[in-house]
Protein backbone atom coordinates (compact mmCIF):
# COMPACT_ATOMS: atom_id res chain seq x y z
CA UNK A 1 0.00 0.00 0.00
CA UNK A 2 3.19 2.28 1.00
CA UNK A 3 4.21 2.05 -2.74
CA UNK A 4 0.99 3.16 -3.90
CA UNK A 5 2.03 6.63 -3.04
CA UNK A 6 5.52 6.11 -3.02
CA UNK A 7 6.03 5.06 -6.92
CA UNK A 8 4.25 8.26 -8.15
CA UNK A 9 5.95 10.62 -5.87
CA UNK A 10 9.46 9.49 -6.49
CA UNK A 11 8.33 9.59 -10.49
CA UNK A 12 7.00 13.50 -10.04
CA UNK A 13 9.64 14.38 -8.39
CA UNK A 14 11.96 13.59 -10.79
CA UNK A 15 9.76 14.95 -13.43
CA UNK A 16 9.97 18.02 -11.65
CA UNK A 17 13.47 18.28 -11.34
CA UNK A 18 13.64 17.75 -15.27
CA UNK A 19 11.16 20.25 -16.12
CA UNK A 20 13.13 22.72 -13.74
CA UNK A 21 16.13 21.87 -15.42
CA UNK A 22 15.04 21.97 -18.89
CA UNK A 23 13.27 25.65 -18.22
CA UNK A 24 16.91 27.00 -17.23
CA UNK A 25 18.71 25.42 -20.30
CA UNK A 26 15.49 26.57 -22.47
CA UNK A 27 16.35 30.37 -21.16
CA UNK A 28 20.46 29.74 -21.58
CA UNK A 29 19.79 28.69 -25.27
CA UNK A 30 16.60 30.50 -26.38
CA UNK A 31 17.73 33.98 -27.36
CA UNK A 32 20.84 32.29 -29.13
CA UNK A 33 18.53 30.02 -31.47
CA UNK A 34 15.53 33.06 -32.25
CA UNK A 35 18.81 35.16 -32.98
CA UNK A 36 19.75 32.16 -35.14
CA UNK A 37 16.34 31.70 -37.04
CA UNK A 38 15.71 35.56 -37.11
CA UNK A 39 19.30 36.16 -38.93
CA UNK A 40 18.79 32.80 -41.37
CA UNK A 41 15.38 34.84 -42.15
CA UNK A 42 16.84 38.41 -43.00
CA UNK A 43 19.27 36.26 -45.20
CA UNK A 44 16.86 34.80 -47.36
CA UNK A 45 14.73 37.79 -47.60
CA UNK A 46 17.50 40.23 -48.75
CA UNK A 47 18.32 37.19 -51.40
CA UNK A 48 14.80 37.99 -52.53
CA UNK A 49 14.50 41.20 -52.52
CA UNK A 50 18.28 43.15 -52.76
CA UNK A 51 16.98 46.73 -52.88
CA UNK A 52 15.52 46.14 -49.03
CA UNK A 53 17.21 47.11 -45.88
CA UNK A 54 14.35 46.23 -43.39
CA UNK A 55 11.48 43.70 -43.36
CA UNK A 56 8.36 44.66 -41.91
CA UNK A 57 6.18 41.62 -41.33
CA UNK A 58 2.97 41.57 -42.77
CA UNK A 59 2.04 38.37 -42.76
CA UNK A 60 -1.40 39.16 -40.47
CA UNK A 61 -2.91 40.82 -43.56
CA UNK A 62 -2.83 37.72 -45.74
CA UNK A 63 -5.62 35.75 -44.39
CA UNK A 64 -8.03 38.68 -45.56
CA UNK A 65 -7.26 38.00 -49.17
CA UNK A 66 -8.59 34.44 -49.09
CA UNK A 67 -9.15 30.69 -49.44
CA UNK A 68 -7.05 31.18 -52.99
CA UNK A 69 -3.94 32.68 -51.55
CA UNK A 70 -4.01 30.13 -48.40
CA UNK A 71 -0.68 28.96 -49.77
CA UNK A 72 1.08 31.87 -48.84
CA UNK A 73 1.86 31.81 -45.55
CA UNK A 74 4.12 34.98 -45.01
CA UNK A 75 4.85 38.41 -46.28
CA UNK A 76 7.24 40.91 -45.28
CA UNK A 77 7.36 44.73 -46.94
CA UNK A 78 10.79 45.40 -47.61
CA UNK A 79 12.13 49.10 -46.66
CA UNK A 80 14.31 50.90 -47.54
CA UNK A 81 15.54 55.25 -46.25
CA UNK A 82 11.69 55.08 -45.14
CA UNK A 83 10.32 54.00 -48.11
CA UNK A 84 8.74 50.61 -49.69
CA UNK A 85 11.06 48.96 -52.13
CA UNK A 86 9.11 46.39 -52.43
CA UNK A 87 7.32 42.72 -51.49
CA UNK A 88 8.87 39.65 -49.96
CA UNK A 89 6.01 36.39 -50.33
CA UNK A 90 6.85 32.82 -48.62
CA UNK A 91 4.72 30.50 -50.94
CA UNK A 92 4.23 27.03 -50.04
CA UNK A 93 3.07 24.67 -53.09
CA UNK A 94 2.68 21.33 -53.72
CA UNK A 95 5.30 19.69 -55.84
CA UNK A 96 5.61 16.50 -56.50
CA UNK A 97 6.40 14.84 -53.34
CA UNK A 98 5.56 17.29 -50.47
CA UNK A 99 5.34 20.82 -50.73
CA UNK A 100 8.43 23.30 -52.49
CA UNK A 101 9.22 26.57 -50.40
CA UNK A 102 9.64 29.60 -52.39
CA UNK A 103 10.56 33.02 -50.90
CA UNK A 104 9.09 35.36 -54.08
CA UNK A 105 10.64 39.01 -54.06
CA UNK A 106 8.78 41.12 -55.87
CA UNK A 107 9.45 45.04 -56.47
CA UNK A 108 6.92 48.10 -56.29
CA UNK A 109 6.80 47.62 -60.28
CA UNK A 110 4.73 44.54 -59.63
CA UNK A 111 7.94 42.44 -61.23
CA UNK A 112 9.98 39.62 -59.50
CA UNK A 113 13.09 41.18 -58.08
CA UNK A 114 13.94 37.87 -57.46
CA UNK A 115 13.19 34.08 -56.56
CA UNK A 116 14.39 31.54 -54.08
CA UNK A 117 13.70 27.67 -53.86
CA UNK A 118 13.98 27.52 -49.93
CA UNK A 119 13.37 23.41 -49.70
CA UNK A 120 12.61 21.37 -52.52
CA UNK A 121 13.00 18.30 -49.98
CA UNK A 122 10.59 16.18 -51.28
CA UNK A 123 11.17 16.45 -55.25
CA UNK A 124 13.35 13.76 -57.24
CA UNK A 125 16.91 14.05 -56.81
CA UNK A 126 18.70 15.06 -59.64
CA UNK A 127 15.52 15.83 -61.58
CA UNK A 128 13.32 18.33 -59.24
CA UNK A 129 15.52 19.31 -57.09
CA UNK A 130 17.10 20.99 -60.13
CA UNK A 131 14.39 23.63 -58.98
CA UNK A 132 17.22 24.38 -56.55
CA UNK A 133 19.85 25.58 -59.38
CA UNK A 134 20.49 28.79 -59.93
CA UNK A 135 19.70 29.17 -63.91
CA UNK A 136 16.02 28.18 -63.18
CA UNK A 137 15.36 30.77 -60.10
CA UNK A 138 17.12 33.51 -61.92
CA UNK A 139 15.20 33.07 -65.18
CA UNK A 140 11.93 34.39 -62.53
CA UNK A 141 13.55 37.74 -62.05
CA UNK A 142 12.22 40.55 -63.90
CA UNK A 143 9.38 38.99 -65.04
CA UNK A 144 6.00 39.58 -63.99
CA UNK A 145 3.99 42.35 -66.05
CA UNK A 146 1.38 39.50 -67.25
CA UNK A 147 1.03 36.24 -65.34
CA UNK A 148 3.76 33.70 -65.82
CA UNK A 149 3.85 30.74 -67.41
CA UNK A 150 6.87 28.53 -69.12
CA UNK A 151 7.75 28.67 -73.11
CA UNK A 152 10.73 27.09 -75.88
CA UNK A 153 11.24 30.75 -77.28
CA UNK A 154 13.91 33.28 -76.15
CA UNK A 155 13.79 34.99 -73.23
CA UNK A 156 10.94 32.65 -71.91
CA UNK A 157 10.65 30.76 -69.04
CA UNK A 158 12.18 27.62 -69.62
CA UNK A 159 10.79 24.18 -67.97
CA UNK A 160 12.61 21.39 -66.31
CA UNK A 161 12.61 18.32 -68.74
CA UNK A 162 11.69 15.32 -66.46
CA UNK A 163 10.47 17.84 -63.52
CA UNK A 164 7.55 19.32 -65.29
CA UNK A 165 5.31 19.13 -61.82
CA UNK A 166 8.15 20.79 -59.68
CA UNK A 167 9.02 23.29 -62.05
CA UNK A 168 4.90 24.45 -62.50
CA UNK A 169 5.43 24.07 -58.66
CA UNK A 170 7.37 27.55 -58.43
CA UNK A 171 5.66 28.82 -61.51
CA UNK A 172 2.09 28.72 -59.80
CA UNK A 173 3.83 30.20 -56.22
CA UNK A 174 5.26 33.32 -58.52
CA UNK A 175 2.13 33.72 -59.91
CA UNK A 176 0.23 33.32 -56.57
CA UNK A 177 3.03 35.74 -55.19
CA UNK A 178 2.66 38.22 -57.98
CA UNK A 179 -1.62 38.13 -57.61
CA UNK A 180 -0.94 38.48 -53.84
CA UNK A 181 0.99 41.85 -54.51
CA UNK A 182 -1.61 43.38 -56.08
CA UNK A 183 -4.14 42.35 -53.99
CA UNK A 184 -2.71 44.08 -51.40
CA UNK A 185 -1.48 46.90 -53.34
CA UNK A 186 -5.22 47.61 -54.47
CA UNK A 187 -6.54 47.35 -50.67
CA UNK B 1 36.76 2.59 -6.98
CA UNK B 2 38.74 0.10 -8.07
CA UNK B 3 38.83 -0.88 -11.85
CA UNK B 4 37.97 2.63 -13.45
CA UNK B 5 40.06 2.27 -15.95
CA UNK B 6 39.01 -1.02 -16.69
CA UNK B 7 35.31 0.12 -16.71
CA UNK B 8 36.34 2.76 -18.81
CA UNK B 9 38.10 0.85 -21.08
CA UNK B 10 35.64 -1.78 -21.50
CA UNK B 11 34.02 0.45 -23.71
CA UNK B 12 36.72 1.13 -26.84
CA UNK B 13 37.09 -2.51 -27.78
CA UNK B 14 36.15 -5.18 -25.49
CA UNK B 15 32.66 -4.10 -25.59
CA UNK B 16 31.92 -1.37 -28.10
CA UNK B 17 28.78 -0.75 -28.47
CA UNK B 18 28.52 -0.36 -32.08
CA UNK B 19 31.22 -2.97 -33.27
CA UNK B 20 31.18 -5.47 -30.61
CA UNK B 21 27.03 -4.88 -29.00
CA UNK B 22 25.78 -4.19 -32.33
CA UNK B 23 23.84 -1.23 -30.22
CA UNK B 24 22.87 2.36 -31.48
CA UNK B 25 22.33 1.03 -35.62
CA UNK B 26 19.77 3.53 -36.48
CA UNK B 27 22.14 6.64 -35.75
CA UNK B 28 25.13 4.81 -37.16
CA UNK B 29 24.02 3.88 -39.94
CA UNK B 30 22.33 7.15 -40.83
CA UNK B 31 24.91 9.62 -40.07
CA UNK B 32 27.48 8.25 -40.72
CA UNK B 33 28.13 9.64 -44.50
CA UNK B 34 30.62 12.27 -43.45
CA UNK B 35 33.77 12.64 -40.50
CA UNK B 36 32.72 15.69 -38.98
CA UNK B 37 28.36 14.14 -38.81
CA UNK B 38 30.17 11.09 -36.97
CA UNK B 39 32.30 13.06 -34.67
CA UNK B 40 29.51 15.48 -33.38
CA UNK B 41 26.57 12.80 -32.93
CA UNK B 42 29.23 10.60 -30.86
CA UNK B 43 29.87 14.53 -28.87
CA UNK B 44 26.52 14.60 -28.43
CA UNK B 45 26.46 10.24 -27.25
CA UNK B 46 29.53 11.07 -24.63
CA UNK B 47 27.69 13.81 -23.00
CA UNK B 48 23.92 12.38 -23.07
CA UNK B 49 25.65 9.01 -21.98
CA UNK B 50 28.36 10.21 -19.42
CA UNK B 51 25.11 12.56 -18.39
CA UNK B 52 22.74 10.04 -17.37
CA UNK B 53 25.28 7.58 -16.06
CA UNK B 54 26.38 9.86 -13.62
CA UNK B 55 22.93 10.95 -12.41
CA UNK B 56 21.52 7.99 -12.67
CA UNK B 57 24.04 6.20 -10.32
CA UNK B 58 23.70 9.03 -7.78
CA UNK B 59 20.01 8.44 -7.39
CA UNK B 60 20.42 4.90 -7.28
CA UNK B 61 19.46 4.32 -3.82
CA UNK B 62 16.35 6.70 -3.96
CA UNK B 63 14.79 5.09 -7.31
CA UNK B 64 12.33 2.19 -6.48
CA UNK B 65 13.11 -0.36 -8.39
CA UNK B 66 9.46 -0.69 -10.23
CA UNK B 67 9.77 2.57 -12.22
CA UNK B 68 13.18 2.63 -12.67
CA UNK B 69 12.76 2.32 -16.62
CA UNK B 70 10.55 5.40 -16.27
CA UNK B 71 12.92 7.62 -14.03
CA UNK B 72 16.05 6.62 -16.20
CA UNK B 73 13.99 7.56 -19.45
CA UNK B 74 13.27 10.83 -17.79
CA UNK B 75 16.78 11.40 -16.79
CA UNK B 76 17.98 10.42 -20.25
CA UNK B 77 15.50 12.61 -22.43
CA UNK B 78 16.36 15.85 -19.93
CA UNK B 79 20.05 15.43 -21.16
CA UNK B 80 19.14 14.43 -24.73
CA UNK B 81 16.80 17.91 -25.03
CA UNK B 82 19.53 20.18 -23.01
CA UNK B 83 22.10 18.49 -26.15
CA UNK B 84 19.21 19.24 -28.68
CA UNK B 85 18.89 22.87 -27.30
CA UNK B 86 22.74 23.96 -27.21
CA UNK B 87 23.39 22.55 -30.67
CA UNK B 88 20.31 24.41 -31.89
CA UNK B 89 21.72 27.28 -30.38
CA UNK B 90 25.66 27.45 -31.13
CA UNK B 91 26.22 24.68 -33.58
CA UNK B 92 22.69 25.43 -36.08
CA UNK B 93 24.16 23.79 -39.09
CA UNK B 94 25.49 20.49 -37.39
CA UNK B 95 22.11 20.39 -35.88
CA UNK B 96 20.54 20.57 -38.88
CA UNK B 97 22.54 17.83 -40.76
CA UNK B 98 22.05 15.20 -37.84
CA UNK B 99 18.31 16.88 -37.51
CA UNK B 100 16.21 13.88 -35.70
CA UNK B 101 19.06 11.61 -34.46
CA UNK B 102 19.77 13.94 -31.97
CA UNK B 103 16.43 13.81 -30.73
CA UNK B 104 16.69 9.88 -30.95
CA UNK B 105 19.39 9.07 -28.23
CA UNK B 106 16.51 9.27 -25.86
CA UNK B 107 15.63 5.90 -27.84
CA UNK B 108 18.74 4.75 -28.52
CA UNK B 109 19.84 1.41 -26.80
CA UNK B 110 23.11 2.06 -25.57
CA UNK B 111 22.07 4.71 -22.47
CA UNK B 112 19.15 3.11 -21.70
CA UNK B 113 21.10 -0.37 -21.66
CA UNK B 114 24.23 1.43 -19.63
CA UNK B 115 21.95 2.67 -16.84
CA UNK B 116 19.96 -0.46 -16.64
CA UNK B 117 22.75 -2.87 -16.72
CA UNK B 118 26.30 -0.55 -15.24
CA UNK B 119 25.25 2.77 -13.85
CA UNK B 120 22.20 1.32 -11.71
CA UNK B 121 23.88 -1.19 -9.74
CA UNK B 122 27.69 0.86 -9.16
CA UNK B 123 29.60 3.35 -7.75
CA UNK B 124 29.27 7.20 -9.48
CA UNK B 125 32.93 7.14 -10.50
CA UNK B 126 32.98 4.18 -12.78
CA UNK B 127 29.40 4.64 -13.91
CA UNK B 128 31.09 7.93 -15.14
CA UNK B 129 34.17 5.92 -16.40
CA UNK B 130 31.86 3.68 -18.20
CA UNK B 131 29.64 6.03 -19.73
CA UNK B 132 33.08 8.22 -21.11
CA UNK B 133 34.34 5.01 -22.36
CA UNK B 134 31.04 3.63 -24.28
CA UNK B 135 30.37 7.01 -25.42
CA UNK B 136 34.25 6.79 -27.04
CA UNK B 137 33.76 3.94 -28.07
CA UNK B 138 30.62 4.63 -30.46
CA UNK B 139 32.36 8.52 -31.34
CA UNK B 140 35.63 6.34 -32.51
CA UNK B 141 33.71 3.50 -34.27
CA UNK B 142 31.47 6.41 -35.94
CA UNK B 143 34.26 8.11 -37.03
CA UNK B 144 35.78 4.93 -38.59
CA UNK B 145 33.15 4.23 -40.31
CA UNK B 146 32.28 7.89 -41.27
CA UNK B 147 35.41 8.36 -42.68
CA UNK B 148 35.31 5.24 -44.70
CA UNK B 149 32.24 6.42 -46.30
CA UNK B 150 33.39 9.72 -46.71
CA UNK B 151 36.58 9.36 -48.76
CA UNK B 152 35.13 6.65 -50.92
CA UNK B 153 32.14 8.17 -51.78
CA UNK B 154 33.38 11.78 -51.95
CA UNK B 155 36.91 11.43 -52.84
CA UNK B 156 37.26 13.67 -50.29
CA UNK B 157 37.67 14.28 -46.30
CA UNK B 158 36.43 16.91 -44.95
CA UNK B 159 37.27 18.54 -41.72
CA UNK B 160 36.16 21.53 -40.16
CA UNK B 161 35.19 22.98 -43.82
CA UNK B 162 38.30 22.48 -44.47
CA UNK B 163 39.05 19.31 -47.29
CA UNK B 164 41.97 17.38 -46.62
CA UNK B 165 42.77 16.36 -50.15
CA UNK B 166 42.41 19.64 -52.26
CA UNK B 167 40.38 18.72 -55.32
CA UNK B 168 39.60 15.33 -54.30
CA UNK B 169 41.31 11.64 -54.44
CA UNK B 170 42.26 11.01 -58.45
CA UNK B 171 39.45 7.96 -58.62
CA UNK B 172 35.47 8.31 -59.72
CA UNK B 173 33.81 8.30 -56.50
CA UNK B 174 31.34 5.32 -55.42
CA UNK B 175 29.09 7.60 -55.07
CA UNK B 176 26.66 4.02 -53.50
CA UNK B 177 29.18 4.61 -50.08
CA UNK B 178 27.31 7.53 -48.55
CA UNK B 179 24.25 5.99 -49.02
CA UNK B 180 22.41 4.00 -47.27
CA UNK B 181 23.98 0.77 -48.89
CA UNK B 182 27.40 1.57 -48.25
CA UNK B 183 26.55 2.35 -44.66
CA UNK B 184 25.96 -1.74 -44.06
CA UNK B 185 29.13 -2.68 -46.12
CA UNK B 186 31.17 -0.30 -44.38
CA UNK B 187 30.18 -1.55 -40.94
CA UNK B 188 29.85 -5.05 -41.54
CA UNK B 189 33.68 -4.73 -42.93
CA UNK B 190 34.32 -2.86 -39.72
CA UNK B 191 33.08 -5.67 -37.64
CA UNK B 192 35.08 -8.25 -39.08
CA UNK B 193 38.27 -6.08 -38.56
CA UNK B 194 37.83 -5.75 -35.40
CA UNK B 195 37.20 -9.32 -34.46
CA UNK B 196 40.07 -9.96 -36.72
CA UNK B 197 42.05 -7.93 -35.36
CA UNK B 198 41.60 -9.07 -31.68
CA UNK B 199 42.08 -12.35 -31.87
CA UNK B 200 44.89 -14.29 -30.03
CA UNK B 201 47.60 -14.00 -32.25
CA UNK B 202 47.58 -17.80 -32.32
CA UNK B 203 44.52 -17.67 -34.26
CA UNK B 204 44.95 -15.69 -36.86
CA UNK B 205 45.51 -17.79 -39.32
CA UNK B 206 42.63 -18.71 -41.26
CA UNK B 207 40.27 -21.63 -40.70
CA UNK B 208 41.94 -21.79 -37.51
CA UNK B 209 40.18 -25.04 -34.91
CA UNK B 210 41.26 -23.22 -31.87
CA UNK B 211 39.02 -20.03 -33.01
CA UNK B 212 36.06 -21.98 -33.19
CA UNK B 213 36.21 -23.52 -29.71
CA UNK B 214 37.73 -20.50 -28.30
Amino acid sequence: MRDLLRLPLVLALICAVAAGTLTWVRDLTGAAIEARAAEALAAALRVALPEASQFNDRSAELPALGDAFRNVHEAYEGVHDGRTVGMVFAVAGPGYGGNVEVLVGIDVSGRIAALKVLSAAGETAGLGTKITEPWFQEQFAGKGEKPLEFGTGPGQLQVITGATISARSVLASANLALQAFKELQER
Amino acid sequence: MRGLWADFKNGLVAENPVLRLVLGMCPALAVSTALMNGFWMGVAVIFVLTGSNLLISLIRGFIPSRVRIPCFIVVIATFVTAVDLTMNAFLPEMHHILGIFVPLIVVNCIILARAEAFASRRPVLNAVADGLGMGLGFTLALMVVSAVREILGTGNLVINGVALFGKGLPFDPAKVMVLPPGAFITLGLAVAALNYLTRKPSARRLGSREEVRA
